[in-house]
């Protein structure tokens, strides 16, 4: 099994296995920002959206392609990024690793006293 | 005063400029276009232009980490890099091009053309440029001087602009140092000529000292240094593409 990822970088690859905002289901840089905004419930800082996606292309875990660009964005191409089958199995190991660590725990979680 | 339409505000310049030298290359269009979309159809919209540019500052914040400003810095370093090893073609240009002016300027004045002469060949219609090499051969040496140094500086750096660079620079200074050779020749030749003459010694060829010659040849580097530089990045592709089979 390779790296597990981390929170971020799943909820990056989420935002392309399933995108629910309308913004995000274009998966270009600012879709996903959108879409990993969303999905955390926070406001996300757009420098480490494109950091983790330049990650996961470098992991093979996700591709790219350039699309042409509009006039608001002056002409310039959009990144438009789909999810590798080495992502969607990245995804599943997070998901058994997390439910591997939690097994046999009792649900909610109470502080020990 | 009239606000400007959302469509066709751009964030400040700086930030803009600073975001490009941060993003890797291959990302510096489509990071920075994304971050313009945001900008115009959103933040400016509802936050107004104040916040709008402060959102802008802090989205740049967010892409500087070490990673970002060393990659930065070493694409800075790279290009100085370049330029370094392209200096000497450069240097050999424009020492070219003021030897090529030089001696098309000397000879005019060791040897200057009749204008009578060339009154009456005109007049016996048997006028030809091609009898007066001294007007065109200098002016085909300087463009091939120029075109060349643009073709090697692209050819050895792989960058088009860089032949721009290269021959624009040469032009300008090569330029510049003809007009400080005629001033010069002028002082040296001073006590030779007639004190009596309509003209004051050693001025005798101020009156002529090309100094337009300066924007007018480094603008010429600029055109013929990018066809030399098209040149150059053409035959980089051409024998990568036949060194890959």
């Amino acid at each position: 099994m390779a790296d597990v990822l981390g929170a971020f970088e799943q909820a990056v690859l989420l935002s392309l296995v399933r995108p629910v905002t309308a913004l995000g289901k274009e998966a270009y840089g600012r879709g996903i920002l959108t879409e990993v905004q969303h999905r955390l419930g926070r406001e996300v800082a757009a420098g480490a959206v494109y950091a983790t996606l330049d990650r996961l292309e470098q992991k093979g875990l996700i591709s790219s392609e350039l699309e042409a660009g509009t006039a608001v964005r002056a002409g310039r191409p959009r990144r438009c990024y789909a999810i590798a089958p080495a992502g969607v199995r990245a995804l599943n190991d997070a998901k058994v690793a997390s439910e591997r660590l939690y097994a046999g725990m009792r649900w909610p979680l109470r502080s020990p006293r | 005063m009239t606000l400007r339409p959302a469509n066709d505000a751009r964030p400040p310049a700086w930030a803009e400029s600073m975001l490009r030298l941060l993003l890797p290359p291959r990302n510096r269009d489509s990071v920075s276009g994304d971050l313009l979309e945001e900008y115009r159809e959103v933040v400016l919209p509802s936050r107004g232009m104040l916040r709008a540019k402060l959102w802008y500052v802090r989205q740049l914040a967010s892409f500087v980490t070490v990673t970002s400003v060393s990659r930065a810095s070493i694409d800075r370093i790279k290009e100085g890099v370049m330029f370094e090893r392209l200096w000497r073609v450069t240097l050999a240009c424009s020492v070219l091009v003021a030897a090529v002016l030089l001696t098309r300027f000397l000879s005019d004045v060791m040897d200057p053309v009749d204008p009578v002469e060339r009154f009456l060949a005109q007049a016996r219609d048997d006028y030809s440029e091609l009898n007066y090499p001294r007007r065109w051969v200098p002016t085909v040496a300087v463009g091939a001087i120029l075109i060349g140094g643009g073709l090697f500086a692209a050819w050895r750096s792989r960058r088009i602009t860089m032949g721009t660079m290269a021959a624009a620079i040469a032009s300008a200074s090569g330029s510049v140092i003809y007009v400080a050779l005629v001033v010069l020749v002028n002082i040296l030749s001073a006590p030779l000529h007639d004190p009596l003459g309509d003209v004051p010694a050693g001025l005798r060829y101020f009156g002529n000292v090309p100094v337009m010659l300066v924007p007018v040849l480094a603008m010429l580097g600029v055109l013929l240094g990018t066809i030399g530089g098209l040149f150059g990045r053409a035959i980089h592709v051409i024998r990568t593409a036949h060194s890959h089979g």
